[in-house]
């Protein structure tokens, strides 16, 4: 007998398929972020698959609780309950246990099997059986709901009916979530194309933290700076942007960076400080900034933006006429780059 | 099925109960936690919000301090905590006597006038040790808690910012206690709070030790802003809760409220440059930073944020120095603006001016130690 046929005959096919939905949905999930789309539709998109997700756990909680239990599974689903309540308490007191676990787990053993157990136990602390508590609470909750509609309603035909529509309706969603994260995937996977970058000011932030730590929900609408054009929402994704609900404010200049898409759908990479513009902000106010210009040249530089690197070089030595070493490195750089004119130029200023 | 649903419910009530409990007892430290019978009835008056009594249960608990030796105790601050007074004082004056110029049996000599009710005596002991070292934050917290004890809130905030800004809570066994036992003097369960402004100055610093005291101290702070007590201070209280909870951009707007109340409020614009910081704006940073400093140019804590901004992120010597000349216009004795002056002149190309104020500040550094 096979891994999934020995699966099958346990859990049955119908609580397999929702589990497989489950990853389907965390795939899309995943895909949304790091593929993220410009537009206040995505916004919602991207909300919609959290609650999917929410909803094909659900379905398989559903799906468990109303399974026909196997023959193998038959005697010990009488005292499911009963089992329940035991691994709750059995949880919290494993709990008070966990730093002895997690010291076991830091001492090297020969087993890794057992090492890892160890650690998975270790790191089952409080914090993280509150996670599990708040989430257990929760879909007990859910099963006691089935339990209770099931004896009383149960017996209604059109309330089977309507119970299996839904059911049906919620696998046809999540099968359109996975499509529509697959979509995206192969946009921004299979693209080649070079990454644009936009220049915008953030003009309001929105979103929720999620709880436990578990992240956030957030969105930024950003303006096109240079010419000011339309407005648009971006989804923030914490792992890739500079910026978070947290850490970000209106006014703030940032830059966007998209690439074409491969089915012409374009895509934002991540968003990222405009550390240039800060700097170019300081300098107006500040322009003895040696440290902030130095690094602005070393920006431009990587950018090959070589004549606003000349300007800032000029303006640099305007305010320390004694850095020529300084100056003539940047020369020779610009030399080394094609960049003779610019270069020449900036030799003559210290070696006239 | 009765039993069935009963058994889940009951499984799901145990989960429940278990995360709010942990919700609530995983934000207090170890300090709260003792085990004895003294420790245990602190812990219950302290959930059940009687902190004055809890801080008192408390203390009564700490009598196995008692036994340590004064070799072991020449401050007396053990035989203190452990409410031997009369030897703690024997063991202070001792030492005193031997090293006259020591600074921890002074303050153990403030803390026994602080538990004897004698506020006045307890602030001459501690003004002698803030007189050789200012940011002293034990004596700093001990002369806060004098201060509210006389009901002369203003300068109880004044010591708790300055105390505070340090970073740390303080190493006195007995200062938590004494802050606890306070905040329960000014706002008894079921009886009017006094003193709001004071109230969330208090909390804030308990809130180092249980995070809870983070809502009391932003509850306080509105009502103290409501009522128009020491509002700058109060949106300071508010500000720094925001950050706490990682809301900076409600955390730099609370701070600027702060400011509009008092222009001269130094703390606040340091606490806006910091979350400047956090929200990425170098420019705003900057601003924040030389305002602090202008708003306090003697004061050397407000040096450093100015000089890691100035000096080494943007690399601007040469405003360093104008600003460190105007720091020693204020106060000739100012060794750390001469240090930092010495630092800018020297990123300039003036060694000779670097070593001249650098040899001045040795001088101040050395005349303050008494060497």
């Amino acid at each position: 007998m096979t891994l999934s046929g020995g699966l099958r005959r346990i859990l049955g096919l119908r609580v397999l398929v929702a589990v497989l939905l489950v990853g389907l949905t965390e795939y899309s999930r995943r895909a949304l972020a790091t593929y993220r789309l410009p537009g206040e539709w995505f916004t919602l998109a991207a909300a919609a698959v959290l609650a999917l997700l929410v909803l094909a756990v659900l379905l398989v909680v559903e799906r468990l609780v109303l399974a026909t239990p196997s023959r193998g599974l038959r005697p010990l689903a009488g005292h499911a309950d009963t089992y329940l309540l035991l691994l709750v308490i059995n949880l919290i007191i494993v709990s008070f246990f966990s730093p002895v676990f997690q010291a076991a787990a830091d001492t090297p053993l020969p087993n890794p099997v057992v090492q890892r157990a160890l650690a998975t136990v270790g790191a089952l602390s409080a914090a993280a059986l509150r996670l599990v508590f708040v989430v257990g609470a929760a879909t007990l909750a859910f099963v006691v709901l089935l339990v209770i509609l099931e004896r009383t309603l149960g017996h209604f035909s059109l309330f089977r009916a309507g119970g299996r529509l839904l059911d049906r309706l919620a696998v046809a969603l999540l099968v359109m979530a996975f499509g529509a994260g697959l979509a995206l995937t192969y946009n921004g996977m299979l693209d080649a194309s070079a990454p644009v970058q936009r220049r915008v000011e953030i003009v309001a932030l929105g979103g929720i933290e999620l709880p436990f730590g578990l992240g956030e929900f957030s969105w930024a609408d950003v303006r096109d700076r240079q010419p000011p054009g339309r407005t648009e929402r971006i989804v923030l994704s914490p792992g890739r942007d500079e910026i978070s609900l947290s850490t970000a404010r209106p006014e703030q200049p940032v830059v966007i960076n998209m690439h074409a898409g491969w089915f012409g759908v374009p895509w934002v990479h991540a968003i990222t400080v405009d550390h240039g513009e800060h700097a170019k902000r300081v300098l107006t106010t500040l322009p003895t900034a040696a440290g902030m210009r130095k690094a602005m040249i070393s920006a431009l530089s990587r950018e090959r933006r070589w004549r606003e690197l000349r300007a800032e070089a000029e303006a640099h030595l305007r305010e320390y006429p004694h850095d020529r070493e300084y100056i003539l490195a940047l020369a020779r750089d610009l030399q080394a780059h094609g960049q003779t004119a610019d270069s020449t130029a900036l030799t003559r200023l210290v070696r006239p | 099925m009765r039993r069935r649903l009963s058994v889940l419910l009951l499984a799901i009530a145990i989960m429940a109960l278990w995360a709010v409990a942990y919700q609530r007892l995983s934000t207090m430290s170890s300090t709260f936690f003792r085990a004895s019978g003294a420790g245990l009835r602190g812990l219950a008056l302290y959930l059940q919000g009687d902190w004055a009594e809890a801080a008192r249960a408390y203390r009564g608990g700490l009598q196995a301090w008692r036994r340590i030796e004064y070799v072991d105790d020449p401050s007396g601050a053990f035989a203190l905590t452990a409410g031997d007074l009369a030897g703690a004082e024997r063991r202070a004056r001792t030492t005193l006597r031997l090293v006259p110029s020591t600074l921890e049996p002074r303050m153990t000599l403030g803390e026994i006038a602080l538990d004897r009710g004698e506020y006045a005596a307890a602030l001459g002991h501690l003004r002698e040790v803030l007189a050789r070292n200012p940011d002293d934050v034990d004596a700093l917290l001990l002369s806060a808690v004098a201060r509210g004890r006389q009901g002369d809130a203003g300068e109880a905030i004044a010591a708790f910012d300055r105390a505070l800004r340090q970073g740390t809570a303080g190493s006195r066994a007995t200062l938590m206690f004494r802050v606890l036992e306070l905040a329960g003097d000014l706002a008894p369960p079921g009886r009017p709070a006094r003193a709001l402004c004071l109230l969330a100055h208090l909390h804030r610093y308990l809130r180092i030790f249980d995070e809870a005291h983070g809502e009391i101290a932003a509850a306080y702070a509105a009502q103290a802003i409501a009522a128009g007590d020491r509002p700058a201070d109060a949106h300071l209280v508010l500000g720094i809760m925001h950050d706490k909870r990682g809301h900076h951009r409600e955390a730099l707007a609370a701070f600027e409220r702060a400011v509009a109340h008092n222009p001269r409020h130094a703390e606040a614009y340091r606490w806006a440059s910091v979350e400047a910081r956090r929200l990425q704006d170098p420019m705003l940073q900057y601003r924040m930073v030389r305002a602090a400093f202008e708003a306090a140019p003697a004061d050397p804590f407000y040096l450093d944020p100015l000089e890691h901004v100035l000096l080494r992120w943007f690399g601007d010597a040469r405003t360093m120095l104008v600003l460190m000349e105007r720091a020693i216009d204020v106060d000739p004795r100012n060794a750390a603006a001469h240090e930092r002056l010495a630092r800018a002149a020297l990123a300039v190309g003036e060694r000779e001016r670097a070593a001249e104020h650098s040899k001045r500040a040795a001088d101040l550094r050395r005349q303050r130690r008494g060497t």
